[in-house]
């Protein structure tokens, strides 16, 4: 007799790997299937990792209520997972007062505590850099930034410890519904499941023709952004919005939990493809400086786009009308990464009607990935003595060491990509952008996973980086 | 038949004629004798050192070959390193004597920098 | 430990200094990362190498081979290898070093800088569009061809005239690929001349200048570039952008001196190295710097001899017979983009001035002159910016500040 599990969840992205692992930790069973080479390999991975506090939703809508209750949820889920959560605060700047005064009581409204109007004289000393154009502001105390890749492998691996199944690179294509059980192939592996959740964000209609669940009205926003070297940290130490228009929240100038400073996102419609573009680049220049001086984009260290999928103007969290134990994650842009613990609850103890415990089965706990740079020096030492691979350093720009991405290689997660072990242990992620490393990095993974350099790839089946011997 | 070249032998890149009349050949558009001489060269038989690796049981190794050889024997020659099978090779190991008939070696110019598995 | 001397970095730069430092009985250790002494020499295959120090014509890793061999024969280098500097601490005199033994504090009494440079990056040129497998920078597709014998394509676009990206376009060639074209968004390239001849002429690739791509197009791998000219303030032309078909990027835009270790010395935003005087000293009397750490060399030979300098002002700064006078301006008319060195010490004795200029010349005298004075002249055909020149005076007749300049002497 084939395992029934209690759900089955189509992509791992930030609310597919909490709603997966807070099934798992409250007592259920579930198989988190992902199409790409790693979890967070779509949107998750792209975007400004920022806990917002929740003042910028319109009140009444999914998006406020998720965002205000998901980011209380954050310190709570960031220290049980052992992910790093950066308690900077945000300040949102412009020079009309009264849309800032609008802001701050939405935020009341919303439920946002610790919110401050300030005028220019008072910005000046938190943030000497503004531009002249700037007379007030607000600043909200408890956003937040966190690593949304590094939080998403996270959630999915304390699932996968405390009993759940993630496969990726699993391509679903087909479903079946039979007797009350679902039926999942690739083809290959069959999985059967009681629920179905589809968060496979940019790809949400095509897996609801599968499932034969309602479609929606999916648009594409590009979101464009630098990555600046880790030099030019003091532009912002804290997130600093502009004033948000009817679109977006704006481009904005934010420091990362690893010591780079984020400037974007553009948002443009487009297709689902990630890409940058001259007219973005073009517009973060522009809308950054006339909001901060020394924004020093010539220190990028790399540019990159995301897409997320829009449903009209909040998200969609429904149970299917079509389909029975079918859940519809679809639209989850902005503020998706916040509001993902609250969803995840929503998700299990309404829609599904199941009991969310997270200390229900919570057996084993999640050795978080911390990185050998960061110990004191006599636990580095002792490390090492135990295992010399940690005296190796491999990508020199941030200090990664032959242990540390051997130990990303032996996790509850199995990955054989390059982009992967970036996103775990940062080789690669410095200023030379794995120019001195990139070698080394096939080399441990292929050794590590007995595969040959061939096998390895960027991320996903079809990325190798090497096409054969020479002279071939 | 004038052929027109840039000389490479200092940053000046005097652009060059160069015409072969019965079996003299005349440079023309140099500055200095280091012009004439390349040119004299490039018409008659230009040469060129080729280097390459080869892939051993043991780890790749860097070969060239000892002296110039003709550069149109250049894509037969790296046909025929590329056929060398070796279990290991080391710094100075000739490996092909007179490669062609050009009079030049073969020789290792590096060892295997990394351990290698096939 | 305890050493007279300390050098990071064991490339050429690194292992001429410590030759020297070694030679004036100073104790010095080198601290490389790699697993061999070499640095960037090991995957440059290709010949052309030691013509001026070794008279002879060798290849990168020969060039390489024989340090090695005199550093064996030195007495007082010791070589760390495998070994990663985490820390300079400058207040004290001591560099951490991480290794497979743990992380040790090693005190010097000179330090060398000998750290190289890296290649400029996809990100730092903000190369559009889409981010699939397949692009690479020169000297990473270079190890992977000359190191591992691996191919990292079929069918390559080159982006940018560097010299490895040259070496690299014949490279590929030879194993295999079809290399089709060498894209340069100057109006010159960076490169060798030499290069251009025997790398791309021989093969028949073309070189475009006043090219670049405008946008890369694949989802997983690299699928083709649209690319196409540019005007001289770099903005696209976007009529006459075009698509070209291609499985492989490789960039060779430029390289950068490491100076992440040291990020807050004074950094010359020219060379994007450090300042140095004719010691090759910091403003730090007991750092020195040398090789492409400094400046982005053309010679791998010129690269030694500037490290034999510091290593020998290293070794007599640690045995305290180096005295740091009084220092005088190398001033420079405009078409000189920047000298090495950038101040010279008052005293005694020969110095090398290298430096670069901005665009061609022609048949010029190169003029060093004091207090209008002239101290130095030399004839020379031609320049450019992709060559370096070099003017060598005795610095005895010094007395105030001195002044390159290029002066044609054509009528």
């Amino acid at each position: 007799m084939e395992k029934v599990y209690d759900a089955i969840i189509f992509g791992g992205g930030i609310i597919g790997s909490c709603i997966f692992d807070d099934l798992t930790l409250s007592g259920y069973s579930a198989v988190l299937l992902e199409i790409g080479g790693d979890v967070a390999s779509g949107t998750s991975k792209a975007n400004s990792g920022i806990v917002h506090a929740g003042f910028d939703a319109t009140p009444g809508t999914l998006k406020a209520k998720f965002n205000v209750e998901g980011s209380l949820m954050y310190p709570e889920m960031c220290n049980r997972v052992g992910v790093r959560l950066g308690n900077c605060g945000a300040y949102v700047i412009g020079n009309d007062l009264k849309k800032v005064e609008e802001l701050y009581s939405r935020g009341l409204t919303n439920g946002v505590k610790d919110l401050e109007i300030l005028n220019r004289e008072q910005l000046l000393k938190r943030i000497p850099n503004i531009t002249e154009n700037i007379t007030c502001g607000l600043f909200a105390k408890s956003s937040k930034i966190v690593s949304p890749y590094v939080l998403t492998i996270s959630l999915a691996e304390e699932g996968i410890l405390n009993g759940g199944v993630v496969e990726l690179n699993y391509n679903t294509i087909k479903v079946e519904h039979k007797n009350g059980v679902y039926e999942v192939t690739n083809g290959k592996t069959k999985y059967f499941g009681k629920y179905l959740i589809n968060s496979t964000g940019n790809a949400y209609n095509d897996m609801a023709k599968l499932i034969g669940s309602e479609t929606y009205d999916i648009k594409y926003k590009r979101g464009e952004y630098y990555i600046l070297d880790k030099s030019e940290f003091s532009v912002a130490y804290s997130t600093i919005f502009p004033l948000p228009s009817a679109h977006s929240k704006g481009i904005l100038v934010t420091p990362t939990v690893d010591g780079n400073t984020l400037v974007g996102p553009t948002s443009y419609e487009s297709d689902s493809s990630v890409k940058t573009t001259d007219l973005g680049l073009k517009e973060i220049k522009e809308k950054s400086s006339a909001m901060l001086n020394n924004v020093n984009l010539k220190k990028a260290i790399r540019i990159f786009s995301g897409v997320r999928a829009v449903v009209g103007d909040d998200f969609v969290i429904e149970k299917s009308k079509l389909k029975p134990n079918v859940i519809n994650l679809a639209g989850i842009c902005s503020p998706g990464l916040s509001s993902a613990p609250a969803i995840s609850k929503y998700v299990i103890s309404e829609l599904m009607q199941l009991t969310y415990d997270l200390k229900k089965n919570a057996k084993h706990k999640l050795v978080p990935y911390t990185l050998s740079k960061t110990l004191p020096k006599q636990e580095l030492n002792d490390l090492i003595a135990k295992d010399s691979d940690y005296g190796k350093v491999v990508c020199k720009c941030e200090d990664v060491t032959v242990g540390d991405i051997k130990m990303a290689l032996n996790r509850p997660l199995k990955i054989n990509s390059v982009d992967g072990i970036k996103r775990r242990v940062r080789a690669g992620m410095g200023r030379c952008q794995g120019g001195f490393c990139l070698d080394k990095v096939i080399s441990i993974i292929a050794e590590s996973n007995n595969e040959t350099l061939e096998d390895v790839c960027k991320e996903g089946v079809g990325t190798n980086f090497i096409v054969g011997n020479i002279k071939e | 038949m004038k052929t027109n070249m840039i000389c490479i032998m200092c940053p000046l890149g005097c652009e060059l004629t160069v015409e072969k009349v019965d079996d003299e050949i005349k440079v023309s558009g140099n500055n200095c004798i280091r012009g004439e001489k390349y040119a004299t060269s490039e018409l008659t038989e230009p040469v060129r050192v080729l280097t390459s690796v080869i892939i051993t049981k043991n780890g790749v190794v860097s070969v060239k070959t000892d002296k110039p050889i003709p550069k149109k024997k250049i894509e037969e020659a790296i046909k025929l390193i590329g056929n060398v099978k070796a279990d290991k090779l080391n710094f100075g190991d000739v490996v092909i004597s007179n490669i062609l008939n050009t009079g030049a070696n073969v020789v290792v110019t590096r060892d295997a920098v990394l351990d290698f598995k096939e | 430990m305890q050493y007279d001397v300390v050098i990071i970095g064991g490339g050429p730069s690194g292992m001429a200094a410590a030759i020297e430092s070694s030679k004036l009985n100073a104790k010095t250790l080198i601290i490389e990362r790699n697993e061999t002494l070499g640095g960037i020499l090991n995957q440059c295959i290709h010949n052309g190498f030691g013509l001026h120090y070794f008279k002879e014509e060798l290849t990168g890793p020969e060039y390489a081979f024989k340090f090695r061999e005199l550093i064996l024969n030195e007495k007082n280098i010791d070589v760390k290898l495998n070994t990663f500097v985490t820390n300079i601490d400058k207040e004290n005199n001591v560099v951490t070093i991480k290794s497979s033994n743990g992380v040790e504090n090693v005190k010097y009494k000179s330090l060398v800088l000998s750290m190289g440079c890296r290649e400029r990056t996809a990100g730092n040129i903000l190369l559009t569009g889409t981010r699939p497998v397949g692009i690479y920078t020169a000297g990473t597709a270079q190890k992977l061809v000359n190191i591992y014998g691996k191919m990292i394509g079929k069918n390559v676009v080159i982006l940018g005239s560097g010299d490895i990206g040259l070496i690299m376009a014949r490279r590929l060639t030879l194993e295999g690929a079809k290399v089709q074209a060498v894209m340069e968004i100057n109006k010159t390239s960076s490169g060798l001349r030499r290069n251009i001849s025997q790398c791309l002429d021989d093969f028949n690739i073309p070189l475009m200048y006043s090219t670049t791509i405008f946008e890369v197009v694949g989802e997983k791998r690299v699928e083709g570039i649209y690319y196409g000219q540019v005007d001289e303030n770099y903005n696209k032309l976007e009529d006459t952008r075009k698509f070209m078909s291609c499985d492989a990027i490789i960039l060779s835009v430029g390289l950068v001196p490491e100076t992440d270790l040291v990020s807050d010395l004074k950094i010359n935003r020219v060379t994007n190295g450090t300042y140095v005087n004719d010691y090759m000293q910091t403003e730090y009397d007991n750092i020195f710097a040398c090789g492409n750490f400094l400046h982005v060399h053309d010679l791998v030979d010129n690269v030694t001899m500037e490290s034999l300098q510091a290593g020998k002002c290293a070794a007599l700064n640690a045995l305290g017979k180096l005295e740091r006078n009084k220092e005088f301006n190398v001033l420079h008319s405009d078409i000189v983009t920047y000298t090495i060195p950038s101040t010279i010490v008052k005293g005694e004795g020969k110095v090398d001035l290298k430096f670069r200029v901005r665009k061609k010349f022609v048949k010029s005298n190169l003029i060093v002159s004091c207090n209008d004075k002239i101290i130095a002249k030399k004839f020379v055909m031609a320049g450019l910016p992709g060559e370096m020149l070099t003017i060598s005076f005795d610095k005895s007749e010094i007395t105030g500040d001195i002044n390159l300049e290029v002066k044609s002497n054509e009528n």
